[in-house]
């Protein structure tokens, strides 16, 4: 039989962001599929160059709209560090209060997008209703519904007060029971589960050797999560430790059903958190800090894996800036696992990585073709060891 | 003659089924949809954009025989108009003809959507289209008669209940509903039957798939229940359909050809036992 | 497979969650940072705001004490206000600030009277 090559191409119905998946496919049947970047690039970290870090931390948390607040924190792991900064508690609950609300709100968007893909819009619609509870809840806390920018260096804008902590759990309550009711459908629809089960496998061999991370690993399999492994801000306290949802599979359904469950254990964070919180409490005024040394690296917890930080600070304005968001260590396996698929899985297979492209899009300027590979320690002090 | 007047009306009357079509899907999404009239306004808007240019004769041609072809199955439904009288082998084969023609057009556009859509419909007629022809002849033999205009069996459902579950399976393909809506679906193949089309040649593959969706109501009423009754049915039937359009979502491909050929061995087999 | 008819249904005969807008107004929230003002009487001119705008959008007139902000590059994100000495940036919280031509966008907004600030 000859081959055909089909595009699911820079735009198509089933895409939210654009990327070029070239499937070679012989009758229906994919026999090669090869993976192409590069539409939606946007220089994010040429943006934050040169710049005082305040205004760096603005420019770095629009880097993607649905998970703005962990960049933010990541940013902050690296740079606060630098500087002398005395963060409160109270400060780094409500940064985690953000952060939390944003996973749900991000892993409720992922449910919608994949109940479209299989034809399911009534699912769509219903989830995406309930995440309007928890845009209203950030409108309210942070003053936007989505790049809430509430953090700035070692301090808030604006502190919760006890109006603001109430809302956040009369909106949880009113939200509950309905994402109990919409995983269950999810887990238990027959038809859903004949779409989803056996399909887009990644086995834990694979997983480890590629480094996947976030909920694509966890469900083959790995523990591994920044949260629990490498704690930072207030992940430090004892009664916010994460207990990250491990599955083994690997396939589209329990990838699934480790977000569905995340949402609940980010509930129960923020409940935790909002009991913790003073809300008399006000945060500190701005201060202008200044950064010593030249180098620092934070990681975070996004919603879709880790993410990780490199700031070079040179005079109190950044130099170079560089992101390594977890998409990009997700995408590698899209060739691995599409092989010896029908066209029909296509679409729940892409959906089921949660690719964010927008975050992804990363340029690397290749000169005289020489390759180098640096490690950490080198990285850390700024020169190659030869 | 007043039934050519009565039969023009009906075609409005098709594009208004389909506005409250989509504002009954949307409030089972809990949400408000467009205004009653708004397939009006599409069309009126596809009609001002620019066409696809000429690629092939077939292709070009496509849009309006599928028009004919709706236009002819309205005429022979409610009432046969002109004196003709048409019988029931007619009909199936108008809808035949209607889908060869898609998948004319299909695969003739030469983009790999339509090629993709095109061998999933032949696949899928293997099974449907045998077990609606099948069961439209039981419907008739069980009256004796051929024509529609003499078609006057009342509740027929009670005679022959399993052709009635076969009917209304069929229905869900040529009304392209999940969970069996695979030649069109969308995230997989971005609708491959129309998607090379714009303008007005997609105006007017619009305007004959909503007749060809008002014409499957009234059919339903008409066969089930009785000829008086299909108007008044036919909201009812439709409701039913997007009732199950919205709980389910879509099998793959695979699942659903096993299904519809599963359902023509059973209206074969029963052809002998005749109910 | 019955649990989602059964909420279909359900849904069907319950009213919309989503409001008929131009005829509602959606609500929001008093934090919401919909459109920027500047209060020009008040302005020192000290240029600290135009230093820290990642986008460059406003540019401050020193010798008139006037400061202009570019609303299509403005993102709305509030870094001005936080480090104005005199608080003189505040933000209401009106959502329809859309223009048809890219030159309105360059006109400044009038406000009702500034709000006096938290901190």
């Amino acid at each position: 039989m000859h081959e055909k090559i089909y595009p699911i191409g820079p735009q198509h119905p089933s895409l939210k962001e654009p990327l070029f998946l070239k499937l070679h496919v012989d009758g229906s049947y994919i026999t090669k599929a090869e993976f192409n970047l590069g539409y939606a690039h946007r220089g994010v970290e040429k943006c934050a160059e040169g710049y005082f870090l305040d205004t760096a931390l603005h420019a770095v948390q629009r880097t993607c709209g649905i998970c703005s607040q962990c960049h933010s924190m990541a940013f902050l792991n690296a740079v606060e560090p630098m500087t002398e900064a005395k963060v409160p508690d109270k400060v780094y609950l409500q940064r985690l209060i953000t952060a939390e609300l944003e996973r749900m709100h991000s892993h409720m968007l992922w449910g919608g997008v994949m109940a479209h893909e299989i034809g399911l819009e009534t699912l769509f619609m219903y989830y995406w209703r309930e995440r309007e509870h928890i845009l209203d809840v950030f409108d309210e806390l942070t003053g936007n519904r989505v790049h809430h920018s509430p953090d700035l260096l070692g301090t808030a804008k604006r502190a919760f007060n006890k109006k603001n902590l109430d809302m956040v759990l009369e909106k949880l309550d009113l939200i509950e029971h309905e994402i109990k009711d919409l995983k269950e459908v999810m887990r238990s629809h027959g038809v859903i589960t004949s779409r989803f089960k056996k399909h887009g496998k990644i086995p834990k061999k694979m997983a480890k050797e590629l480094g996947l991370v976030g909920p694509v690993a966890r469900s083959s399999g790995i523990n591994y999560d920044v949260r629990q492994n490498a704690p930072y801000m207030a992940y430090r306290m004892k009664e916010l430790k994460v207990k990250p949802v491990i599955r083994t599979g690997g396939d589209a359904w329990e990838r699934t059903m480790a977000r569905c469950d995340e949402i609940f254990e980010s509930m129960r964070l923020v409940r935790k958190a909002c009991e913790m919180i003073d809300p008399k409490e006000d945060v500190p005024k701005r201060k202008n800090l200044f950064a010593k040394g030249t180098l620092g690296r934070g990681r975070s917890e996004a919603p879709r894996g880790e993410n990780f930080h490199f700031v070079a600070v040179e005079n109190n304005r950044i130099l170079r800036l560089k992101l390594r968001t977890p998409t990009l260590a997700n995408v590698i396996c899209y060739s691995k696992i599409m092989e010896g698929e029908d066209i029909t899985d296509v679409p729940v297979i892409l959906m089921s990585l949660d690719p964010c492209i927008s975050c992804m899009e990363r340029v690397a300027v290749i000169r005289n073709g020489k390759q180098e590979v640096w490690n950490s320690h080198e990285l850390f002090e700024g020169r190659k060891h030869d | 003659m007043i039934e050519i007047f009565y039969a023009a009306l009906l075609i409005p009357l098709a594009l208004v089924f389909e506005g409250v079509r989509r504002r009954l899907v949307a409030r089972m999404h809990n949400r408000v949809g467009p205004p009653l009239l708004q397939p009006f306004y599409d069309i009126m808007k596809l009609f001002s954009k620019e066409t696809t240019p000429r690629k092939n004769i077939v292709f070009n041609l496509v849009p309006y025989l599928a028009l004919l072809c709706s236009l002819a199955m309205i005429l022979i439904v409610p009432f046969s108009v002109l004196g003709f009288d048409y019988d029931f082998i007619v009909l199936g084969y108008i809808f035949i003809l209607q889908d060869t023609f898609y998948i004319f057009g299909a695969v003739a556009s030469r983009s790999p959507f339509g090629m993709l859509a095109s061998v999933r419909e032949l696949l899928l007629m293997l099974g449907y289209e045998i077990t609606f022809l099948i069961v439209l002849a039981l419907f008739f033999h069980s009256t004796g008669l051929l024509g529609f205009q003499e078609y006057n069996a009342e509740l027929a459902f009670t005679k022959l209940p399993f052709a009635s579950l076969f009917l209304l399976f069929t229905a869900f393909v040529i009304l392209r509903i999940t969970p069996y809506d695979v030649m069109i679906a969308e995230p997989e193949i971005s609708a491959g039957f129309f998607s090379e089309y714009s303008g007005r040649s997609l105006a007017l593959l619009e305007i004959a798939e909503f007749i060809k969706d008002l014409v499957i109501y009234l059919l339903l009423g008409f066969l089930i229940v009785g000829k008086a009754y299909a108007l008044l049915l036919a909201p009812l039937f439709m409701l039913f359909y997007m009732v199950m359009l919205t709980s389910s979502p879509r099998y793959s491909t695979v699942v659903t050809v096993k299904t519809f050929l599963f359902l023509a061995l059973l209206a074969f087999a029963d052809i002998f036992i005749l109910v | 497979m019955a649990s989602m008819t059964l909420k279909v249904l359900k849904n069907l005969l319950s009213r919309p969650f989503t409001t008929k807008y131009p005829k509602e107004k959606s609500k929001v929230s008093v934090n919401f940072r919909g459109a920027i003002h500047i209060d020009q009487k008040n302005c020192i001119a000290c240029r600290l705001c135009e230093i820290n705008c990642p986008t460059g959008a406003i540019v401050v007139d020193p010798k008139k004490k006037y400061s202009v902000v570019d609303r299509s590059k403005c993102i709305l994100c509030g870094l001005c206000a936080e480090v104005c000495p005199v608080n003189v940036i505040w933000f209401s919280n009106d959502y329809e600030t859309a223009e048809q031509k890219k030159k309105a966008l360059g006109k400044q907004l009038p406000g009702p009277n500034p709000k006096p600030r938290k901190k």
